[in-house]
């Protein structure tokens, strides 16, 4: 086990927002890392917490952290179908969250750095 | 195999570069974003040290014979595939006849196009990196020209997705960009004044910024006293100081020897930030220590491993 490695997997913890990581190392070895991190309430994330009332919504595919496109989209805003409305973030990578139809939108109970939810609406048209 | 439709002849293939043969004068060459690069291999499961497509002359077009997957990282501005517009930091399947258009970036300076397989051109001493000075690698030792044509490897189509991990977020070129500097052999010869002068002052980039490297606009740096050196070893990042005063930045394909008094590199970590800032940008000089140069370079190594690793786990997720 070296330096490297020992960093690595606590930046992998703080990066995942991981409190404990332990992995086996060689031969029945070993590591735990306990991230200390101040206990803050977890902002919820089930499809129920942020009610949007459209009958006409874009729900996530995945459990992830919202991003704004750029520029960000805004209630009101017109869009067009396929258009990248936003991206949901998995660690390191993000995938584009896409209007399935043209339409204003109506609602966006989301915003950057959002934890959301699978199956949660992200945007919802009028 | 890809054609380039439109370019410039300072747009090159690049990879990481040549290194380990500076002391028979050959330049590093590679991106002068090599962070950019990274992402953009990471992104696509190549080799990190995979050939790209550096581009900084724009408008940039290539039209795919075949399908194939790529990404775009560096510089941010409008890019589309097949009139599709893509999001920065993205890696997407291309279908064959499609054409990826990237139009001049509204933020930074140079642009990183990156295949899955990499380009297959022949390495020279090591390295597929264009050394536009001394004339050989990436294509026949030359900048792209209109009609070239690239082998790339033929890829099915997969799910298009980005890099969260986003270092351009960081910069305001509006304002001083902040670059970190270790005092080099030569620091304590200059004037205090000019020593104080080097990490005060923001700097201006002329119109001389190349690959070679960048001319500074400034005060002029005084030396304490008359300095006579011998030709030395100089690195990209070196920071040297001619007799006019006004320092100079070695980059990618500078000479490896030089005479003139250094009195700072640039550390590794930050060269990214010097090869996205183009002409009339400023610099600001942080000076850093060697460990907090190796650490902070060793951070970003660790964020491209990371970007790497998740990318490893969501492909084979997908199958």
């Amino acid at each position: 086990m070296t330096l490297d490695e020992i960093e690595r997997a606590i930046a992998l913890a703080k990066s995942r927002g991981l409190a404990e990581l332990e992995c086996a190392i060689g031969q029945g070895g070993r590591l735990k890392v306990i991230v200390n991190r101040p206990h803050k309430p977890v902002a919820p994330i089930t499809a129920a917490a942020r009610p949007v009332k459209a009958k006409n919504a874009i729900r996530t595919r995945y459990f992830g952290v919202f991003a704004d496109a750029s520029p960000a989209i805004r209630v009101g805003d017109t869009v067009t179908e396929h258009q990248i409305v936003g991206f949901l973030e998995l660690g390191e990578i993000r995938f584009a969250i896409q209007a399935d139809r043209a339409g204003r939108v109506a609602a966006k109970p989301v915003k950057t750095g959002d934890l959301v939810g699978y199956g949660e609406t992200v945007f919802g048209f009028e | 195999m890809i054609e380039v439709l439109t370019t410039g002849a300072a747009n090159s293939i690049q990879d990481l570069g040549r290194n380990g043969r500076f002391d028979i004068g050959v330049s590093r060459s590679g991106a002068m974003d090599r962070l950019s690069l990274m992402i953009g291999n990471a992104l696509l499961g190549n080799e990190l040290n995979a050939a790209g497509l550096e581009i900084a002359i724009f408008p940039f077009r290539l039209r795919f014979d075949q399908p194939a997957r790529f990404a775009v990282t560096g510089a941010e501005g409008a890019v589309t595939l097949a009139g599709r517009p893509l999001p920065p930091r993205w890696a997407a399947s291309a279908a064959e006849g499609e054409t990826l258009v990237i139009a001049p970036p509204d933020k930074g300076a140079r642009v990183y196009i990156t295949f899955a397989g990499g380009i297959d051109v022949e390495p020279v001493l090591g390295s597929r990196a264009t050394d536009l000075k001394s004339g050989y690698g990436g294509l026949e030792g030359r900048g792209l020209k209109r009609g070239d044509r690239l082998a790339v490897s033929p890829k099915p189509p997969m799910r298009a997705f980005g890099a969260a991990l986003d270092p351009l977020a960081a910069l305001d070129f509006a304002n001083p960009l902040p670059i970190r500097a270790v005092p080099a052999a030569e620091h304590s010869v200059f004037s205090a004044d000019a020593r104080k002068l080097f990490s005060r002052w923001s700097w201006r980039v002329t119109q001389e910024a190349d690959r070679m490297g960048y001319r500074l606009e400034g005060p002029e740096l005084k030396l304490e006293r008359r300095l006579e050196l011998m030709s030395h070893g100089i690195l990209p990042g070196t920071i040297q100081v001619p007799p006019s005063g006004k320092p100079i930045i070695q980059l990618a394909d500078a000479n490896t020897c030089g005479g003139y008094p250094k009195i700072a590199t640039i550390i590794e970590a930050d060269l990214w930030i010097v090869g996205q800032a183009g002409p009339e940008s400023r610099f600001l000089f942080t000076e850093v220590t060697p460990d907090e140069a190796n650490a902070a370079l060793r951070r970003q190594r660790l964020e491209i491993d990371a970007l790497a690793r998740t990318v490893e786990v969501a492909r084979s997720l997908a199958g």
